[in-house]
């Protein structure tokens, strides 16, 4: 039986990207009458493999060494490739997330095969079996449909695109890959600064209250940060606030930062821009604030507002702490 | 150190997607019009490429293009704000979604050059491949750091600040290695002055010609494009009216209560 294989990046648990890229190996294998393989790494991975199996993976490839305790790209890279030549997957799916989106091109190369990245969704065609994978070019402005020629097709998904698996709990067999070598991690890590955020993480809030350009400056930043403390949310920002130092670029939001899909994402002196809307066009009400009314983003938005934020959100602000 | 800065010329990525067209009958958008920037990593990773060489005595940037004559703007634009070299591999077609075989020109170039690190941006403006860099990395054999925001000398060998999803982290490493960058505030391509500009039109741009292996062999597993389309977006805002802020507030707190969303 020919496999889809789905890569997790866990160490321990699996996170949301896994469960995503489970969910979405299972339906292109149900699509392709194929099984789904999961592949994990770690220095130990025992707890991996019996989440995973919980979650329908008949063929587990695991590939445990101590050297491979914490992610490093020349290590996962050389397991991979041994479970590839294991496995002989039709697919190969990652997330495109920093692991996937490293992984991914380098995995294709070594097996002389193409990679795709940040891609949306696939479907099988049914008089040809070919996988057709859609991924946004252009910064969104334009949709490309593509086929990967020679199996296995590599590609890394765009996250929040796909559903999280539902558990499906399967009696997985579970494989022992052990890589020909693993190259020692060629870099040494002299500092490693976590950004504490303070209140919810960026990606998981139902609020997220995002500046751009528009603000001006920093320090009007804290009136965003104000208004989603209140609100239980997290503060987002385009890529001009990022670039003019502002914020941190933990906080750029879209195609190339953070992928949300809030309850509710408030876009403040953002112009909209196909590749900012990238990482928010999942959220259920886009409001849009903004002095320019011919701005794009209102072409996306589900609510808009025309003026100068410095008019609008102070009563906002007064509003939302009369009614919570 | 032989410092090789990788530079795509491409549609301004800024264009509104009011004034985005595809050529009629081509799997490529219409240029009329619109202007023709440098990539907009690329500038980042340029930036990276002089900051480096103003700390690393002897140290020279090259700048690299693969594409046809009309290219050599991005070069011009390098030779600018001060690289030492441009070059230009030639390639008449726009590679499109197929990184594989500009990669392995990149690597033919960094060859030639007898470059130690090379330095790319995290994905082009265009097509978005998101890959060259990487695949450029398996090419050479060398080591990789990805989503770097700034690299300097370090007591033994490179010093790079590297992007992680919550936070960053400072790593050291030895050269050859690639370095593929992202934005960051302190990568901001740095503008040039007038009579640089001005210069740097006088200056002699290289031809590589790589037909060597390194293309030929990375041609497998093609890339197949079936189709491009501009997706439709229905816009459905609803604006919120108000005789001033505050009751623009009120009436946008009472429509988002209404929608159930806060
Ligand atoms: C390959 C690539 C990847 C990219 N990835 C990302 C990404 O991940 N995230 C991202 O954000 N961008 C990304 N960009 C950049 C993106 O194309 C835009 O340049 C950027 O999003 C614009 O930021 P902005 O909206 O803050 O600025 P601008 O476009 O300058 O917009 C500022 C807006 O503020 C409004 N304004 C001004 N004053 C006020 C006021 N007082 N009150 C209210 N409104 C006001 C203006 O009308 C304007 O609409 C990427 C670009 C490329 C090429
Ligand atoms: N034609 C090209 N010439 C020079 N460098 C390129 C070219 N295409 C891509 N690159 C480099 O590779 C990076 C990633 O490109 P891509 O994989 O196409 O998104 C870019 O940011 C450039 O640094």
């Amino acid at each position: 039986m020919s496999l889809v294989l789905t890569c997790l990046m866990d160490q321990g648990m699996l996170s949301r990207d896994s469960l995503e890229v489970i969910g979405a190996g299972k339906s292109l294998a149900s699509d392709l009458g194929a099984g789904l393989a999961v592949a994990v790494i770690g220095a130990e991975t025992s707890a991996l493999c019996a989440a995973a199996g919980e979650y329908g993976a008949g063929k587990i490839y695991s590939v445990q060494d101590a050297s491979l305790e914490q992610y490093y790209c020349e290590g996962y890279l050389a397991a991979l490739e041994a479970v590839c030549r294991e496995c002989k997957p039709v697919a190969v799916l990652f997330v495109t997330n920093m692991q996937g989106r490293e992984l991914a091109p380098r995995l294709a190369k070594r097996l002389n095969k193409a990679a795709l990245v940040d891609c949306l969704s696939f479907n099988v065609e049914h008089e040809t079996g070919r996988i057709i994978f859609t991924k946004p070019v252009f910064g969104g402005k334009a949709m490309a449909q593509v086929v990967l020629s020679d199996a296995p097709a590599v590609v890394a998904l765009r996250r929040r695109s796909f559903e999280p698996a539902q558990q499906d709990q399967v009696e997985p067999e579970i494989i022992q890959v052990k890589p020909v070598s693993i190259p020692v991690n060629p870099f040494k890590v002299m500092e490693r600064v976590e950004e504490q955020q303070a209140g919810v993480r960026l990606e998981d809030a139902r609020v997220v209250v995002s500046g751009g350009q528009g603000l001006g400056g920093p320090e009007n930043f804290a009136i965003l940060e104000e208004l989603a403390g209140l609100l239980g949310g997290a503060v987002g920002a385009s890529r001009v606030a990022v670039d003019s130092g502002w914020v941190s670029s933990s906080k750029q939001v879209g195609q190339t930062g953070k992928i949300v899909a809030p309850d509710v994402y408030l876009a403040v002196g953002i112009s909209g821009a196909c590749q900012h809307l990238a990482g928010c066009s999942g959220a259920k009400v886009i409001v849009a604030i903004n002095t320019d009314p011919e701005a794009p983003v209102f072409g996306a938005a589900r609510l808009g507002v025309v003026g100068d934020y410095k008019d609008v959100l102070p009563p906002l602000i007064k509003k939302v702490k009369e009614i919570i | 150190m032989q410092i090789m800065v990788c530079l795509k010329k491409i549609l301004d990525p800024e264009v509104p997607p009011r004034d985005f067209r595809l050529k009629k009958g081509e799997m490529a958008p219409a240029t009329e019009g619109i202007p023709l920037v440098m990539s907009s990593f690329d500038q980042n990773a340029l930036e990276v490429g002089l900051q480096l060489r103003e700390k690393l005595a002897g140290a020279t940037v090259t700048a690299v293009t693969v594409g046809p004559e009309d290219s050599e703007d991005v070069l011009r634009k390098a030779l600018a704000v001060k690289a030492d070299r441009a070059v230009r591999v030639p390639l008449e077609q726009d590679s499109k979604l197929a990184g594989g075989i500009v990669a392995g020109l990149l690597a033919g170039a960094a060859k030639q050059l007898g470059a130690d690190l090379v330095i790319c941006g995290r994905q082009a403006g265009d097509w978005d491949g998101s890959q060259v860099g990487l695949i450029l990395t398996e090419a050479l054999g060398w080591p990789l750091v990805n989503l770097v925001m700034g690299i300097e000398p370090g007591s033994s060998g490179l010093v790079l600040r590297r992007e992680l999803d919550e936070g960053y982290e400072v790593i050291e490493g030895n050269s050859p290695l690639v370095a593929v960058v992202t934005n960051h505030e302190t990568n901001v391509l740095r503008i040039a002055k007038v009579k640089d500009t001005m210069a740097a039109m006088r200056k002699k741009i290289e031809l590589f010609d790589v037909v060597d292996s390194a293309a030929v062999e990375l041609q497998g597993g093609r890339i197949e494009l079936v189709s491009l389309e501009i997706p439709v977006k229905e816009a459905n805002c609803e604006m919120i009216t108000g005789e001033n802020g505050g009751e623009k507030a009120d009436n946008l707190v009472k429509r988002l209560l209404e929608l159930k969303v806060l």
